[in-house]
């Protein structure tokens, strides 16, 4: 096993561990890291949506992408980049959030939701694994986003600044900034260990790369030799692990905490979520990595989540344990659109 | 080529003519439906339903108002094969005429039962059912369960002997009587009344009546709502699948009923229906045995 | 290096002097708030909830008051009244759904309690002061079996929608976001 190897592992690991331990520490039940539902509750902070129990700005998401950036400037890697379909890349943040909030919850937390015995997101991860395939046929079939390229000006700044920003909000609260005091925003880890855990996962993720979805892709596509498909097995058996020890794993198929049973709904959620990740570079955790390390189009794609998570609540998108409302499910297959329509304009062969 | 696919074409259009019964062919049955208030109320509120059913079973049934009183004898000379009645009805015709039960209708906060509250006017000096010694009461039809005997028998069991202990009691005339009793003690014609406590909530959701209007000296226990028979010669298959097109109907079905497009459920002011068991009406059962009602009625 | 023009100069200077009135701003906030009023929007938000919830409370007084009384029908059919006046009401849900319970009637009690969980989670939040955590919980114990057992016996819509509105009930009560 490769150095890179044992760090793609160990990234893995310390997710699936400080994941579990998040929910020990306050986070909502099978929510210690969920992208989705972070978007949602910070955008509901910012005043993007009215929900009164879904507001709150999530350290952990600074922490990922400050965390990354940190990394990234140590390690000389920070490299402004970007001018790949900038506005694709908004409405596909957006598109995955929609994605996200119809299943409830993100890549990592369908996992997360897995390990602690929830049986409902078997259907999900279906839909992960066909929308991630799907989405390497699409690219083996010549469909092109077109590369990002190095950036002079720094516009690979803007989003990491952002966050600092945001940063100053979660340590400086203003008057402005909206917290939720009942709901399940009001559930989160103290401050300081939230922002702690999330900065160390995002140094780690940007070192190794780790994505759920690329592990994924890169284990229909290379098999057991990937060293990402090790990174995914490490979290799995740290996450495992610790939901068994902290005596958060409760299997079973109904009643789950945050989740509905709507099967078709859960695989057309996801599938848009993996045919998105893979066309884009990246699941939204990963995304925001990516923004940390100067990736002006992920950036683009973060800025696009956030906007989803605004959309999401206020326009009834988001699924409930009730199940999936008309409007997510119009969302939904407006997204799988959108990708479709997408991935035949950005043919190779058609532009040729 | 050409040849074959005509043929497919000829042998599916056979097998389509084959399968729809145009209306008028198909087989006739009759619903015997008890009128609560009147038969243009009853033929108005069931139409649609009564359409529904014929669609689901490929039965052409035709919708039969029948009056309370003459139900139990217009069942027994074989003018109608199915029954929608109250649970009492119900129950006379099980015991007499071995009736069989489909389904029970949902209405109301109680579902698929219901019960009835002794009322009196807000401003009573009337506190309890011991004050009711020497006033006078008003039921309902006295074969409405709701309107009569569960009110009685809530007596009965409080040691209240309505034939010997109220001046007198009287059932209004006419149609809408559930609502003249309600009218009667609001407007101190009696001093009490039974009423049904679906017509309560109805009433006071509709803005007829304020809650703050009465006050309810006691409630019945509930007991079984209006209910779905059907005779015992009727064909097995046939009651399935009359039962299944009641327990499957949702707020949205559908059905054309003289040129319209229905909502069935709505149409029938019914909230759905479920299948009880008869054990389930055996309370109604005992309240009947203990007030020496039909069809236990000991002269 | 390239050499500085005179534009990037004025561009320079202009960025310079906004800094300056950024730093100057941020240095004099805490002096300069006293003179303008600031808006704690998650303060107006607590007490808006504590208006609301005080609200309600006044409004349902007399359904509470039967209640104590004993009187359950005519508590439900105030909340008949109530319901005309403030339809789609998560308290209004709720207090049927425990009258129904008291009167004996958890059936009909089971689509209240969903009804009011779906308009008013507090009700399974246990940090809300208004949380019916452990009677929620102890609904689901009994009837979700019961329920089950319908649900076997006669596999129609209505039964199964009571399965649905439990394992509901019984999800939110486990938590996650919502």
């Amino acid at each position: 096993m490769s150095r890179h190897g044992l760090l793609v592992m160990g990234a893995g690991l310390s997710l699936g561990i400080l994941g579990v331990l998040l929910v020990v520490l306050g986070n909502p039940t099978n929510s210690g890291i969920c992208v989705s539902c972070f978007v949602e509750n910070s955008a509901g902070a910012l005043g993007l949506h009215d929900n009164p129990r879904m507001q709150y700005l999530r350290p952990e998401l600074i922490g990922f992408v400050l965390g990354a950036l940190v990394m990234a400037l140590g390690g000389r890697e920070f490299r402004s980049r970007g001018g790949s379909a900038p506005a694709l890349r908004l409405f596909s943040g957006i598109f995955m959030i929609v994605g996200c909030a119809v299943f409830i919850g993100c890549p990592i937390k369908l996992f997360f939701r897995l390990l602690a015995g929830d049986l409902s997101t078997l259907a999900g991860l279906v839909g992960l694994v066909a929308g991630v395939w799907l989405g390497i046929k699409g690219l083996a079939q010549g469909v092109d986003l077109g590369g990002s390229h190095r950036q002079t000006g720094g516009s690979g700044l803007w989003v990491p600044l952002s966050f600092v920003l945001l940063l100053g909000f979660v340590l400086w609260p203003p008057g402005f900034l909206l917290v939720s005091s009942r709901g399940s925003a009001t559930q989160a880890a103290p401050v300081l260990w939230a922002l702690g855990i999330g900065l160390l996962l995002g140094a780690l993720a940007q070192r190794s790369r780790f994505c759920i979805t690329g592990s994924i892709r890169d284990s229909l596509l290379m098999g057991y030799r990937a060293p990402l498909l090790w990174g995914l097995v490490a979290f799995i058996l740290g996450g495992l692990v610790t939901s068994l020890a902290t005596g958060q794993f409760q299997p079973g198929y109904y009643g789950q905490p945050g989740a509905h049973t709507d099967i078709l709904w859960s695989f057309l959620g996801m599938l848009l979520v993996g045919l998105i990740a893979v066309l884009i570079g990246g699941c939204p955790f990963r995304q925001l990595i990516k923004a940390g390390e100067g990736d002006a189009d992920a950036g683009l794609v973060v800025l696009g989540m956030l906007l989803g998570g605004g959309l999401v609540q206020s326009w009834q998108i988001a699924a409930t344990s009730a199940g999936v409302s008309l409007y997510g499910k119009i969302a939904v297959l407006t997204g799988l659109i959108f990708v479709l329509v997408n991935m035949l304009l950005h043919r190779e062969t058609l532009s040729a | 080529m050409k040849v074959h696919l005509l043929t497919f074409l000829f042998v599916l259009l056979l097998l389509t003519l084959a399968a729809c019964q145009i209306e008028g062919t198909r087989p006739k049955m009759r619903i015997g439906y008890m009128n609560c208030n009147s038969e243009p109320e009853t033929l108005k509120r069931f139409g649609a339903l009564n359409a529904y059913l014929s669609r689901e079973t490929g039965i052409d049934f035709e919708l039969v108002p029948v009056d309370t009183q003459d139900f139990v004898e217009r069942f027994a000379a074989g003018e109608f094969e199915f029954t929608h009645t109250n649970s009492l009805l119900y129950l006379i015709l099980r015991k007499e005429q071995q009736l069989r039960l489909l389904a029970t209708e949902k209405r109301g906060r109680y579902g698929s039962s219901t019960s009835s509250s002794i009322i009196v006017r807000r401003d009573s000096p009337i506190k309890s059912i011991d004050d009711l010694r020497g006033k006078r009461m008003i039921f309902g039809p006295q074969l409405a369960p709701s309107g009569f005997l569960t009110s009685y028998d809530l007596l009965l069991s409080r040691g209240f002997d309505p034939e010997k202990e109220l001046s007198y009691y009287a059932i209004p005339a006419g149609s809408f009587k559930h609502e003249k009793v309600i009218y009667a003690v609001y407007f101190g014609e009696f001093d009490a009344g039974a009423a049904p406590s679906l017509d309560l909530e109805l009433m006071i959701g509709d803005g007829k009546i304020s809650a703050d209007d009465f006050r309810v000296l006691a409630e019945s226990p509930i007991v079984p709502y209006c209910t779905f028979g059907a005779r015992d010669s009727v064909d097995p298959a046939l009651a399935e699948k009359f039962r299944q097109a009641l327990i499957t109907l949702t707020p949205e079905t559908l059905v054309e009923f003289n040129g319209e497009k229905i909502k069935v459920m709505a149409s029938a002011w019914v909230d759905g229906y479920e299948t009880l068991a008869d054990s389930d009406y055996d309370g109604l059962r005992a309240m009947a045995k203990r007030a020496n009602m039909p069809p236990y009625q000991v002269y | 290096m390239l050499p500085i023009d005179g534009f990037q100069k004025l561009i320079g200077l202009a960025i310079a002097v906004c800094l300056l009135g950024l730093l100057g701003l941020l240095m004099t906030a805490p002096a300069a708030q006293h003179q303008t009023v600031t808006v704690n929007k998650t303060l107006e938000r607590q007490l808006r909830d504590q208006a609301r919830a005080a609200y309600l409370e006044r409004i349902y007084q007399p359904v509470a008051e039967l209640r104590r009384a004993g009187q359950i029908a005519e508590a439900l059919l105030m909340l008949d009244e109530l319901k005309r006046q403030y339809p789609q009401e998560g308290l209004g849900e709720l207090l049927t759904g425990e009258l129904l319970m008291e009167r004996q009637v958890p059936r009909q009690a089971i689509e209240h309690f969903y009804n009011a969980v779906r308009l008013d989670g507090d009700f399974v939040d246990r940090k809300s002061a208004r949380n019916r955590h452990a009677q929620l919980s102890q609904l689901v114990e009994a009837q979700l079996p019961q329920a089950l057992e319908r649900q076997r016996q006669n596999p129609e819509p209505g039964a199964e929608q009571q399965v649905k509105q439990l394992y509901y009930l019984q999800s939110r009560l486990a938590g996650g976001c919502e």
